[in-house]
């Protein structure tokens, strides 16, 4: 099961990412984080449709799509994938593979482990990256070639261990504190991103990362 | 006693009052507004008698110490209620996270 968790995106992007995702041959789980207007897509078994009543975050929208998942026996694996149309679905066999041959417990997409991944990053937001890299070791004791990227894939002893309480874009630390804490397999496996105008646009701005490690010393304090 | 040592003493009581109904009387919270409230009449009926708790701790002037701790009740008020603040929060998310599924399971059978 892929979930995609959606807020106020371009639907003609929304459109195209999940039509891109039906070729993967999973059934996908679109969260809607409380959009305005509410997200339409056209429900049918092999896509299921989630809506907040109003915005929470990333993370709330990603816990709302793994409690789902929960309670349903048939899923195995789950993928997280972003909206904005910045990952590929082909990149999902890659993240898929090490859960198969029963390597990994969760597998996370890195665009630092090819050159030619690294370099289509923006330069600031590279540097963001790298420092983000080094908060989450710092924090989580996971040493990771990436940091905060929306594209992972994890099997259901993870999810079932995972329980995201930070609803904004802090939940990618957080999870890394729970792999550590749960003592799940992590893996890493390359993947491309594609940066536009739009999903420049619409992704986090580098100030953000101020919030998050705000966020993470809040959990911390308030555990 | 001046108007405004009676207006400031029946605030005191006032608030005391409000906050034991709010927490249902509970012996610890009884017992630590009632010393509060003991000392805050006692600094505004005397308040050269805080100058004198004031000089024991160190502090030159009572009116300084009053200060010193009222900044520090209102640091922790902030924690504590900052604290109350995100359980709601986790409560909410929690609440939001519920409708959602329920609404699917609910759009599911009317579908079928």
């Amino acid at each position: 099961m892929i979930i995609v968790p959606v807020y106020n995106e371009e639907p003609a992007i929304l459109r195209r990412t999940l039509k891109a995702l039906r070729g993967a041959g999973a059934r996908i789980l679109v969260v809607d984080d409380g959009s305005h207007p509410a997200v339409e897509v056209a429900v049918s078994p092999d896509v299921i449709l989630l809506r907040h009543s109003v915005n929470l975050g990333q993370g709330a929208a990603l816990e709302t799509g793994m409690a789902f998942a929960r309670k349903d026996q048939f899923v195995d694996i789950l993928v997280h994938f972003d909206a904005d149309g910045q990952h590929f679905p082909s990149d999902i066999a890659n993240l898929l593979a090490p859960l198969f041959k029963g390597e990994a417990d969760i597998v996370f997409g890195s665009r630092f482990m090819r050159q030619a991944d690294r370099l289509r990053i923006p330069p600031m937001r590279r540097l963001i990256l790298q420092l983000g890299r080094i908060f989450n070791r710092v924090v989580t004791s996971i040493q990771m070639t990436d940091a905060h990227i929306g594209l992972r894939a994890l099997n259901r002893r993870a999810f079932e261990r995972i329980s995201l309480r930070e609803n904004r874009m802090a939940y990618a630390t957080e999870l890394l504190w729970q792999v550590h804490k749960h003592e799940l397999r992590w893996h890493e496996v390359p993947v491309a991103v594609v940066y536009t105008p739009y999903s420049r646009a619409k992704g986090q701005s580098s100030w953000n990362a101020f919030t998050i490690v705000g966020d993470i010393f809040l959990r911390i304090i308030y555990r | 006693m001046e108007p405004i040592q009676l207006l400031l003493i029946i605030a005191q009581i006032a608030i005391a009052l409000v906050y034991l109904k709010l927490t249902r009387y509970r012996f610890g919270t009884v017992l630590f507004l009632a010393t509060l409230l003991l000392f805050g009449v006692l600094a505004v009926y005397d308040p050269d008698s805080t100058t004198v708790i004031a000089n024991y701790l160190g502090v030159e002037r009572g009116a300084d110490l009053l200060l010193y701790a009222t900044v520090i009740c209102f640091c922790g008020a902030l924690v504590a209620i900052y604290g109350k603040f995100r359980k709601l929060d986790e409560q909410h998310t929690g609440v939001i996270r519920e409708l959602a599924l329920l609404r699917q399971i609910l759009e599911r059978n009317e579908d079928a």
